[in-house]
Parts: C-alpha cells; sequence; structure tokens
C-alpha cells in the first residue's frame, strides 16, 4: 500500500521546489524590462549615449536572466499531468485558456522582441527599437497576468461550476475568471514586486560602481532611475498589498485570520497584532503587541465590520463539513444512477460544501458516516500551521518597510547632491541585492501555504489532488529539478557577477573602467564628462 | 590595478555564444527530465477518464460505461 501522505507531501515538495526556484528568475524580467524602456525613453528624447549604455549594458544583464529563466516554468506543467493529475481534470477546462494564452506570449511574443532588442541596434531606428523595449516589457507582464489569473482561481473560483457527470470544474464566464477580484490584486502586487527586485538589483550594482568609484556618471544615472522607480514601486507594493489585505479578508478569510493569528473575533474594527508568538498548543499569541483598529481597517475597510477569528472560522467549517456529507451523498446516489429531478436538485442545492465533505477522504474512505472525531480533525486541517504564516508575513512587511527606508534615502540624497558621501547607504544598497527575493518568496508562501489544505480554495483538497504514484519516482525526479535548478543558478550567478564586475566595460565602446585601464593614457573620468 | 583583459573570467567566449551552449544544455535536460519522469502522464490534454475520478473521489468500482463513457459524451465533455 502506498502512504498516501508521502505521496503528497513529495509532490508538494516538488512543486513547491520547483516554483520557487522558477520565481527567483521572474522578477527581474518583470522589473528590468520596465527599467531598460525608461532608460531608453531617455535615450530617444534627450540623444545622450550614456542612455543607450545603460540600456544596453542592464539589457545585456536582462538577457542573462531572460535566456536562464525562459522555459524554467514549463516543469511545473509537466509535473500538473503527472503528479497532479486529478487536480489537472478538475480544472482543466478552467486552465486551458490562460495556459495557452501564456504559452504563446512567454515563448513567441516576449522571445520575438527580445531577440529584436539585442539584434535591432543597427536595423531599426531609435523610435522602433524603443517600441520594441516597450514590447519586451509588456510581453512579460502579460504573460505574467495569465499566469496570475491561474492562480487567483485557485484561491477564489468564480466563474465555474462543478459538474457532476464529468466529475469536474466547468467554465460558465470567461469574464469572472478574468476579473477576479483576487487575480487582478495578485497580479498588480506581483508586478510591483518584481518592480522593486528590478529596482534594487540596479541600485546595488550601481552602488557597487560608485564606492568603488568607476564609471561614476554611468553608476550615478543608473542609480537615479532606480531610486525613482523603486521608490515608486515600492509604495504601490505596500497600497497593493494593503488592497491584497482587503481581498484576502473578503475572499480568503482563513489566510487572513492564520497570518494575524487572531484566534477569537475582536469587537470591530480589530487591532492588528505588530509582534507576538503565536502559541498554537494554547490557541492564544504569547507577549502579543497590538495597535487598536488598523487590522479592522484593512481587513474590511470599514470601522463596524469583524474579522473571523479561527474558532469561528471553525465552527462555520464544521458546518459545511456536515453539508459536505450530505452533498457527497448527494452526488453517491447520483453517480450510483438515480438521475431523477430530486437527486439532482438536492446535489445543486449542497454541491457548494461539496469539498468540505471531501477533507474528511483524508480519515475514511466512508465520508457519508464519518464519526466526530474524524469530523474534528477535518475542521483542525482546514487551517495551516500558524506560526509560519505568522511570521512570513512580519518577515515580508518589515523587508518592505526596509526597501521603502533604501529607496526614500536613496532619493533624498540625490535630490541634495549627497549621495557620495553616504558610503553607508551604497553598501545598504549593495548588500539588500538578495532581499526583494526574499520577500517575494514569502510572499508565495503566504499565498500558497495559506491557502491549504487546499489546492482549489474551499472546492478540491490538496491530498485528493495528487496522483497515484511511486514514492521512488517522486524522490529521483525530485532530485533532477533540484539538481537542474541548481545548475541554473548556479551559471546565472556566475555570469551576472562576471556581467556586473566589467560594468558598462564590457560593451567594448573604450569609454570605460576595464577598457581605460588597458589604455593607460587615457583619462580614467572620460567618461563622466562623455 | 587589475586590468580589463586580467578580469576576463570563466570563459573567452562571447556572452551570446555562452548564452547559446548554456541554452542547448538546458533543452537537452529539460528533454531528459521529461523523458525519464514526466512523458506519460495520468492526464491526457487535462483531463481523465471520468470513471477512475469517480473511484478516486467516491471510492467506488468505474461506473458501467452508459453513464461515462467516452463513446457517449455529455454536451460539456465534448467541449474541449
Amino acid at each position: 500500500m502506498i502512504p498516501i501522505d508521502e505521496v503528497v507531501a513529495l509532490s508538494r515538495l516538488q512543486f513547491a521546489a520547483t516554483a520557487m526556484f522558477h520565481f527567483l528568475f521572474v522578477p527581474l524580467t518583470l522589473g528590468l524590462a520596465w527599467i531598460l524602456v525608461i532608460m531608453e525613453s531617455v535615450y530617444v528624447m534627450t540623444g545622450s549615449p550614456v542612455y543607450k549604455d545603460m540600456t544596453r549594458f542592464w539589457g545585456k544583464l536582462f538577457g542573462i536572466n531572460f535566456a536562464m529563466g525562459i522555459a524554467t516554468g514549463i516543469t511545473l506543467e509537466f509535473q500538473f499531468g503527472t503528479n497532479w493529475s486529478y487536480y489537472s481534470h478538475y480544472v482543466g477546462d478552467i486552465f486551458g485558456t490562460p495556459l495557452a494564452i501564456e504559452g504563446m506570449m512567454a515563448f513567441f511574443l516576449e522571445s520575438t522582441f527580445v531577440g529584436l532588442f539585442f539584434f535591432g541596434w543597427d536595423r531599426l531606428s531609435r523610435v522602433q527599437h524603443l517600441l520594441i523595449t516597450f514590447l519586451v516589457a509588456l510581453g512579460s507582464s502579460l504573460s505574467a497576468l495569465w499566469i496570475l489569473i491561474a492562480n487567483g482561481w485557485m484561491n477564489n473560483p468564480v466563474g465555474a461550476e462543478f459538474n457532476y457527470e464529468t466529475m469536474r470544474m466547468e467554465l460558465t464566464s470567461i469574464v469572472d475568471v478574468i476579473f477576479n477580484p483576487v487575480a487582478q490584486v495578485k497580479f498588480v502586487h506581483t508586478l510591483s514586486a518584481g518592480y522593486v527586485a528590478a529596482s534594487m538589483f540596479v541600485l546595488g550594482i550601481s552602488a557597487f560602481y560608485l564606492l568603488k568609484g568607476r564609471d561614476t556618471a554611468f553608476a550615478l544615472r543608473s542609480f537615479a532611475i532606480a531610486a525613482g522607480f523603486g521608490l515608486a514601486s515600492t509604495l504601490s507594493v505596500i497600497v497593493l498589498g494593503d488592497e491584497s489585505g482587503y481581498t484576502a479578508g473578503e475572499v480568503n478569510k482563513v489566510k487572513m485570520a492564520a497570518m494575524e493569528a487572531e484566534w477569537h473575533t475582536e469587537p470591530a474594527p480589530a487591532g492588528i497584532t505588530v509582534f507576538g508568538w503565536p502559541n498554537e498548543k494554547e490557541q492564544r499569541t504569547d507577549f502579543a503587541f497590538k495597535i487598536p483598529y488598523v487590522l479592522g481597517l484593512i481587513g474590511t475597510r470599514s470601522v463596524d465590520k469583524q474579522i473571523s477569528g479561527i474558532h469561528d472560522l471553525k465552527k462555520e467549517h464544521e458546518v459545511r463539513i456536515r453539508n459536505g456529507m450530505l452533498a457527497y451523498a448527494a452526488l453517491t446516489r447520483l453517480k450510483g444512477g438515480d438521475k431523477s429531478p430530486q437527486a439532482i436538485a438536492d446535489f445543486d442545492k449542497l454541491k457548494h460544501d461539496l469539498g468540505y465533505g471531501l477533507l474528511l477522504k483524508k480519515y475514511t474512505p466512508k465520508v457519508v458516516d464519518a464519526t466526530p472525531e474524524q469530523i474534528a480533525m477535518a475542521v483542525n486541517d482546514t487551517f495551516p500551521k500558524i506560526a509560519p504564516m505568522f511570521w512570513s508575513f512580519r518577515l515580508m512587511v518589515g523587508l518592505g518597510i526596509l526597501f521603502l527606508f533604501i529607496f526614500s534615502c536613496s532619493f533624498y540624497f540625490l535630490i541634495r547632491k549627497k549621495l557620495a558621501r553616504q558610503r553607508w547607504l551604497l553598501r545598504l544598497a549593495m548588500y539588500s541585492i538578495p532581499l526583494p527575493w526574499v520577500a517575494i518568496e514569502l510572499g508565495w508562501l503566504l499565498a500558497e501555504y495559506g491557502r491549504q489544505p487546499w489546492t482549489i480554495s474551499g472546492v478540491l483538497p490538496t491530498h485528493l489532488s495528487a496522483s497515484t504514484l511511486q514514492p521512488g519516482s517522486l524522490y529521483f525526479s525530485l532530485a533532477g529539478f533540484l539538481g537542474f535548478y541548481s545548475f541554473l543558478f548556479v551559471i546565472e550567478m556566475i555570469l551576472m557577477v562576471k556581467y556586473a564586475r566589467r560594468g558598462p566595460s564590457s560593451l567594448h565602446t573604450g569609454k570605460y573602467h576595464w577598457e581605460l585601464l588597458d589604455k593607460p593614457s587615457a583619462s580614467h573620468d572620460h567618461t563622466a564628462k562623455a | 590595478m587589475q586590468s580589463f583583459s586580467a578580469n576576463k573570467r570563466f570563459t573567452r567566449l562571447p556572452l551570446a555564444v555562452e548564452i547559446t551552449l548554456i541554452l542547448i544544455v538546458k533543452i537537452a535536460l529539460l528533454t531528459l527530465l521529461w523523458k525519464a519522469f514526466f512523458s506519460e502522464p495520468q492526464t491526457k490534454k487535462m483531463r481523465m477518464p471520468t470513471s477512475l475520478v469517480e473511484q478516486h473521489f467516491l471510492s467506488q468500482p468505474p461506473a458501467a460505461p452508459a453513464s461515462s463513457s467516452p463513446s457517449h459524451p455529455s454536451p460539456s465533455e465534448t467541449r474541449q
């Protein structure tokens, strides 16, 4: 007998590992493309060659990341059919369209324009080339849109109905799927996070050149664009994260209660726990330091609506699990051949709770005869572990505040023309390069782990989504993926460090630091005057 | 101080060649992974036989062909 928990756990680990590796490449592509648009726009408007060099140099780093990242997401689609066959069947009618459009965007549109970006400098006019750069940025953002529509649907499955004949969710409104509020908020929040990551990347590398006193004119201009774009993006992430909190409160109360360790429903408006120690055993938060009203305002946009606590939500879930048992019985009756109008009506009345009934399958094959103990265990399963949610959220928000500080200071000292003396800020910017990736991965952990025990929120439990596989093959494929992504990551790091260290000298224009060192007679500060 | 030419590391190949070689290796590795572990998915075009899904969810033996046979698809089944 296959230990099903091991298969599910391995399938989850494999999907999480590949998705997190894949998302190391994505944010830089999303953000750096728009930074290139800004740089090239300034070049087109001013004709100043340093902006062309900036576009070409940062474009080179963009190209390395794009080449490493492209097709790394395809491994997730491999896993759908093999490791998550029941999930694939359940969502196939919904996901077919967004995933096909995403594939078209990523492989054809984006790749074509990226090719034109690199090989079109001498073949296209300035404005034509700028248009291509703009289309690269637009294409990468649009391909992210379709994936996030699919992901948003998993959190808030609108525009679809369960069909008992085909045993899957079927599309009722593509408009509802596309304009799903969770997907829309997720899209803009993810994009903004990518912009922050790319801004910190450009800011940190430019800070490195400034600390070394190399190519200062080039570095200062890059630093200025990154500081401005990064400041605007960080503010967007914070505002859109707040909007995300509001949306989570509406459609995913569990996620909100878990990441706030909101054990009990408080009188409105609820306070937010800035710091504390979630004590899952005692169902309370020790040493809690709260700011009154804030959580209620974020989560409900009102002063009189309550944020549901974990205890009350569990009571609601118990009712839904009991309804789900009845839905399961009605479905069994239908599948047993009774297609009478009464049998169909009975199922239709309860089918929205079928997913909750399926949670019991983890504990008993006879869902309709589940014992109170089995129901209690299924109720407990409706929440992820609180501590990882609580700490991930606080760490992510803390990093967001740090980014706001770095970009604000950078912007301020640039305007006051005092940046060169702020070596602490340049060092901080340089050492902060990896931090946006940490924040982004924490955000994904909140989104995906926070949805547990569901693959499709309230509809399909994770333990029923996985295929019936041998654990051995999962261990081998997991090892294969880890090897594959580690290889790509190491190559990316080698190439990025190599070209970042060379800086604009890698453009071979003869104007920059390393090339001037090879020509001792040339002025070192030539670029600053160029 | 270290010169530009001395700073060249890892390879002396142009970036375009390096990236092309990496992409070739990447495609080869992806193909290998796919062939080894994912070339025979349980779902075809994100769809499984309904009887298997019923068995998985309802712990029932596969349904009689009349109710869910591919030869008698429901209108929604034909939409794919």
